[in-house]
């Protein structure tokens, strides 16, 4: 195939051995017929040891029989194939070190018969790169992978913190409201007391009626505070969504904030529209409203008013709650929402009674905003959409 | 010989629990219904109340505020508070400072009251 001395093939030559693949020619029969010095090096022959040797002494000896394979099949449909076609391909020098290797093979014909030009190059340390790229990479998924771990349970952990300050800022509310609402059981339990006294020494009949009649009027007062209290403090015992009246909703929060939070300098002024019902749990729509009564008593601090309007406007119900007071700065507005916004002092809570009315109001598929009035005092409008067209979101909420 | 207890509690009711309880003593009742009336009935006629019965939440002025106006206008009168609203620190300021005589919850029954009233008004006499 060489022919010495033929001067543009000696600069054939000089370049082949120069290339930096190794190239060798093979037979139809799988004979070696020619290699560059560059194949000869990456295999750790001289080149004149590997000219008429089976192609398989460059290969490691498991590949051998699917090699013969292969030249078969590709004696029978040759066709160009290029370098790296995807398959790990393993070659082994002279010393019997086996290295990877990505091969190319281009069929042609000769004066001497068909032969198939390979190119062959050594991808060690390409692939002791990509090796260490593919460790990199898996280490990385890892890093990822335990990362994201983490951050799933600091998740966990911030969802389960935020829980059960929810539940503490509840039952500091709760508290508040007890120890409030002692006065509205007291007064009259201590009218029920001095007539039931009255009542035993009593003789007159008549009189003994008027002490009787006096002592139901107050036990029923009792027992409607109580009501409106443990439809407050109670919630998540009833698992089931009811009809709610929201007028009757916002009379109850309204009168247990009025009453509780000495708010007998606030007039609360309700304007009721006949509105159909919401379907809901009971003591969570009086925990949002009273929650929004309350950041209104606060906001207004010593005398004022607090506009409470319920009115239905197309297929929802809304109930609007203006106060007096100075408002909510324009900053604010966007926050006053988010769990632990609060403008208040240290002991007047966590900052999560309106959070706590928002997650209430989108649980019910409601939406909840706020502005300022031109009067200056805050406006919070809460809509709910009507029972009857969320038959579908009272199913989803268990 | 009348003695005479002044009521200030802003529900119609309870002044009239603490009438009926106070039925058949020697103490004749005078109401108010809130703090200014009060200071109006001891102002009009200073020498006849012996005793001060008075409530703590009420709208309006508080009872703290009136019970500081009896100690500095009329600081002979004993007051008793008698609160549906029990507070420990404002009942322990009370008493520390000797502005009341007695600090009752409600309900109250009627011999603790009877008892009571009896007690500050003689300590009234004492105190002259």
């Amino acid at each position: 195939m060489t022919q010495a001395g033929d001067p543009l093939t000696e600069i054939y030559q000089l370049a082949l051995h120069a290339a930096p693949s190794g190239i060798m020619v093979v037979g139809d029969r799988g004979d070696i017929q020619y290699v560059n010095q560059t194949l000869a090096d990456m295999f750790g022959y001289r080149m004149e040891e590997l000219l008429g040797k089976p192609v398989e002494i460059l290969l490691p000896e498991q590949y051998v029989g699917a090699h013969r394979r292969h030249v078969e099949n590709y004696a029978l449909r040759p066709e160009p194939r290029p370098m790296g076609s995807g398959r790990d391909l393993e070659g082994v020098g002279k010393d019997g070190r086996r290295f990877p290797v990505e091969i190319g093979l281009r069929p042609a014909q000769t004066e001497s018969g068909r032969v198939v030009v390979a190119t062959v190059i050594d991808i060690t340390k390409r692939k002791a790169i990509e090796d260490r790229l593919h460790q990199h990479e898996e280490q990385l998924e890892e890093l990822v992978t335990e990362r994201t771990r983490e951050l799933r349970a600091a998740q966990r952990e911030k969802e389960r913190v935020l829980e059960h300050l929810i539940q503490a800022e509840k039952m500091t509310a709760v508290g508040t409201l007890v120890s409030g609402i002692g006065h509205e059981i007291n007064n009259p339990l201590y009218v029920v007391l001095a007539a039931a006294e009255a009542l035993t020494d009593e003789t007159d009949i008549g009189q003994c009626r008027t002490y009787g009649h006096e002592i139901l009027k107050q036990a029923k007062n009792i027992a409607e505070t109580v009501k409106n209290l443990s439809r407050y403090a109670q919630p998540g015992t009833r698992h089931d969504l009811q009809r709610v009246d929201i007028n009757a909703s916002v009379a109850g929060a309204a009168h247990l904030a009025q009453r509780a939070l000495r708010g007998d300098q606030i007039e609360i002024k309700i304007t009721t529209s006949p509105a159909p019902a919401i379907l809901a749990k009971p003591e969570e729509i009086q925990q949002a409203l009273f929650n929004l009564i309350r950041n209104a008593i606060q906001a207004i601090a010593g005398k004022g008013r607090i506009e409470i309007h319920t009115a239905q406007e197309g297929d929802w119900v809304t109930v609007r709650i203006q106060d007096s007071g100075a408002g909510i700065p324009q900053a604010h507005l966007k926050r006053v929402f988010d769990p632990f916004f609060t403008t208040k002092g240290p002991d007047e809570g966590e900052g999560l009674g309106l959070y706590i009315v928002r997650q209430i109001v989108t649980r019910y598929r409601g939406t909840i905003d706020v502005d300022n009035a031109t009067g200056g005092g805050a406006r919070f409008v809460i809509r709910f959409p009507l029972a009857d067209l969320k038959n579908a979101a009272g199913e989803e909420h268990s | 010989m009348k003695h005479h207890v002044l009521v200030l509690d802003d529900e119609a009711d309870v002044r009239a629990a603490i009438r009926l309880q106070l039925k058949g003593t020697r103490f004749e009742i005078l109401e108010a219904e809130n703090v200014d009336q009060a200071i109006d009935l001891l102002d009009d006629n200073p020498i006849s109340i012996d005793v001060i019965i008075c409530d703590v939440r009420m709208p309006g002025k508080s009872g703290v505020e009136a019970v500081a106006y009896f100690q500095r206008e009329y600081p002979t009168t004993p007051v008793i508070v008698l609160t549906g609203f029990p507070d420990v620190t404002l009942a322990v300021d009370f008493m520390k400072k000797k502005d009341v005589v007695d600090y009752l919850t409600k309900p109250v029954a009627k011999d603790k009251l009877i008892a009571a009233v009896e007690q500050a008004a003689q300590g009234r006499k004492l105190f002259e």
